[in-house]
């Protein structure tokens, strides 16, 4: 959704609690040359969300103090505005129930993080930006 | 017909001497004198055992009828005393239980020292079966014969001159026995013997009625003691529905004392209810339970809110009487709260010790990922051996760490099976694409090779998920033990069986090890030569997977020659898995 003005990167909301993940996360999407918002509980994700700069994609922990992933999610579908942002899970909480539980949001991909290297889900994010905004 | 058996006249011949008499009780058609003062008698007699038959009908204390009884013979016979005789625990003896007319000290007497069956009059009378007794104790010959001279001067000592001993019989056989004395010498009649031994033949029914009335509420309140100390809840209900019994177990499950629900019925709960008092609050958990629609032998879920979460299972029995005939039915109660909150703990406990376990194990995955992508400085080569070879170390961890979750998922049982129709094909796809996508850290990887099948493969019945547990598993072994050559997965049908073979290339597995292969941490000497990582898990768990769809895993290798796995599912439909396999 780029507006023509100095903006030309694309915005990524990182929502992770586990501090050490989300600093190796953002460092990678920064070298890649995106924006980087994050966010550390369910709760300041959704405010993010709201704020500026609007993110393009939101890479979102399920295990998350305040609000978690699924609460996030819930509440993206009803809100009009949110539900348009394609999602990426990424969470160690690997059962097929909470795999068809977050599906149910209609994220776009689920990643178990300890299986990708942060390049990797650079990877499926570039994907995302090409099929979605370009 | 009686028998009158008399003894011999006396040597005197007079006809006053006592007369023997021992008579089998059996009854029988009227004789005797007619006199207007024996005709005066008769009818008396008959009062008395009318007298008696009432008593019967009235009065349930067994003592009481007995003493009853005895008074009213005594009366109507001229009797001077009449007792009933009780038989021992043991049998073999018998002793006073009710009287009239005797002082306590002998009736203690015969307590403390009970007469044997076969001594002494009464005791001959209840073990013969027969009546016994004489006209006059001090003159009957052969009573004196029978007894030997040492009784003379104890005949001579007591109070009585006739004396008659009829055993007690009910339709449990003989119970005891009844005495009458009299004071002058008596001769009996026909009728007189008839009336008493009809007479003592009632009193022994009381007996037995009384001990059946004894076993039965003895029985009664052994199953009272029983259902009270179960551990689940009972209710039971009336054909109309009323409550006819709650136990103490249901009391506590549902918050609710019996005393406000026994003898009620629906209406009667739903009214108490709404009056809204403190003491009826949680009545709407008896209600509830009341109104849930279960079909007799069957068992539902059900939870109480108020005043806390309790789940249970109930089963609903119907309750029948001895003739058939509905008697209402039974609720029971099973609490299962502690057991779901369990289960809920278990799935639980795998899903967050996975994500427990899978956390520090990522941030090191990213971490070396981030320095060996030399993102944060160069790396020599050395350094970046050294971290690449941790990096795989700590992949074999994540892989081992997913595998003992599902094989303690797969052991406690926790692992549901859905089974629906599945193409095989579009499955094997899914995992081959996963595993051919290039991996960090894996340098050397042979070709892999999915091979579409010519013809669209029949439907099989799978559990998707499980499935692509079970190829990946296979198809990672392959991968992992081909350092170099290929991989292939192509695609069997027969008549009875599809299945999807994985054959590759690699180092294959001993033959005297192939036995092994499915077997828990087994790996083969070979395979650790190569790669020193491998949890041995994986073709176990394949195998579990494989039997839960009813199909198997097969095997052909040969050290060095490669090896070629074939998952076999089953095509008939008799032989498919079906539905739903709920996780424990």
């Amino acid at each position: 959704m780029s507006n023509g003005t100095a903006q030309s990167k694309f915005v990524i909301l990182v929502v992770e609690d586990d501090k050490f993940l989300l600093t190796l996360l953002a460092e990678k999407l920064k070298r890649e040359g995106l924006l980087v918002i994050s966010a550390e509980n369910g709760q300041e994700a959704l405010v993010k969300m709201k704020g500026e700069p609007r993110p393009h994609i939101v890479l979102l922990d399920l295990l998350l103090p305040v609000l978690d992933g699924f609460e996030v999610l819930r509440t993206m579908q009803g809100d009009p505005d949110l539900k348009k942002i394609p999602v990426v899970v990424l969470s160690n909480l690997g059962q097929e129930e909470d795999i068809r539980r977050a599906k149910s949001f209609g994220v776009r991909d689920y990643l178990v993080k300890a299986y990708f290297t942060p390049s990797e889900i650079i990877e499926k994010v570039q994907a995302i930006i090409r099929t979605e905004y370009l | 017909m009686f028998k009158r058996i008399f003894a011999k006249e006396s040597k005197h011949g007079n006809q006053r001497k006592g007369r023997t008499v021992a008579i089998a009780a059996r009854p029988a058609g009227i004789s005797g004198i007619h006199s207007e003062k024996e005709h005066r008698r008769q009818q008396k007699l008959l009062i008395a055992l009318e007298q008696v038959s009432r008593t019967l009908a009235v009065e349930i204390d067994l003592h009481k009828i007995l003493e009853d009884m005895a008074k009213i013979i005594a009366k109507a016979v001229g009797a001077k005393w009449v007792n009933f005789w009780e038989l021992t625990p043991d049998k073999k003896a018998v002793f006073i239980s009710a009287h009239y007319g005797m002082t306590r000290a002998y009736v203690e007497h015969s307590r403390r020292y009970p007469i044997r069956l076969g001594s002494a009059w009464i005791g001959r009378a209840v073990k013969s079966g027969k009546a016994w007794g004489t006209s006059d104790i001090l003159t009957d010959p052969n009573l004196l014969k029978d007894l030997g001279p040492k009784w003379r001067t104890a005949i001579r000592r007591q109070d009585y001159r006739a004396l008659l001993c009829l055993p007690t019989v009910s339709r449990r056989g003989v119970v005891g026995g009844m005495c009458l004395y009299f004071p002058e010498v008596h001769a009996f009649t026909d009728f007189e013997m008839r009336l008493v031994t009809v007479s003592a033949n009632q009193a022994a029914t009381a007996i037995t009625n009384a001990q059946i009335f004894g076993d039965l509420l003895a029985e009664r309140n052994k199953t009272i003691a029983i259902v009270n100390s179960l551990a689940d809840g009972i209710i039971m209900y009336d054909p109309e529905g009323r409550v006819i019994f709650f136990n103490p177990k249901a009391e506590e499950l549902l918050w609710v004392p019996r005393k406000l629900v026994e003898g009620r019925s629906l209406a009667d709960l739903r009214r108490q209810q709404k009056r809204r008092l403190k003491e009826t609050a949680f009545l709407e958990n008896v209600i509830n339970i009341s109104i849930l629609p279960v079909a007799d032998f069957e068992t539902k879920e059900f939870s109480i809110a108020v005043p806390q979460k309790i789940s249970f299972q109930v089963t609903k029995l119907p309750v029948q009487g001895a003739e058939s005939e509905k008697l209402g039915h039974v609720v029971v109660l099973h609490d299962v709260t502690r057991e779901k909150e369990s289960e809920e703990m278990k799935l639980n406990f795998v899903s967050v010790a996975s994500h427990q376990l899978r956390t520090p194990l990522s941030e090191i995955k990213w971490a070396l990922s981030t320095v060996l992508n030399q993102d944060v400085g160069p790396l020599n080569e050395e350094q970046k051996n050294i971290l690449a070879k941790t990096h795989t170390t700590n992949d074999y961890l994540i892989r081992l760490v997913s595998d003992l979750l599902d094989v303690s998922r797969i052991e406690e049982g926790s692992f549901g099976y859905v089974f629906k129709t599945v193409q095989l094909y579009d499955t094997v796809r899914e995992v081959f694409e996963e595993i051919a996508r290039p991996a960090a850290g894996r340098r050397r990887q042979p070709s892999l090779i999915l091979e579409k099948p010519d013809a669209v493969l029949p439907v099989i019945s799978a559990d998707a998920s499980k499935l692509r547990i079970a190829i990946f598993n296979v198809l990672d072994n392959a991968v992992k033990y081909t350092p170099e050559g290929s991989v292939r997965v192509f695609f069997r049908v027969s008549a009875k069986t599809a299945s999807c073979i994985v054959k590759d290339t690699g180092i294959g597995i001993p033959r005297d090890q192939q036995k092994f292969i499915f077997q828990k941490f087994f790996r083969a000497r070979n395979a650790i030569r190569v790669q020193t990582e491998g949890s041995g898990l994986g073709l176990w768990i394949a195998n579990e997977v494989m039997k839960r769809h009813k199909g198997a895993i097969t095997v052909e290798s040969g050290e060095n020659k490669g090896s070629a796995f074939s998952l076999n599912f089953p095509l008939d439909s008799r032989d498919m898995p079906r539905g739903k396999v709920e996780g424990l």
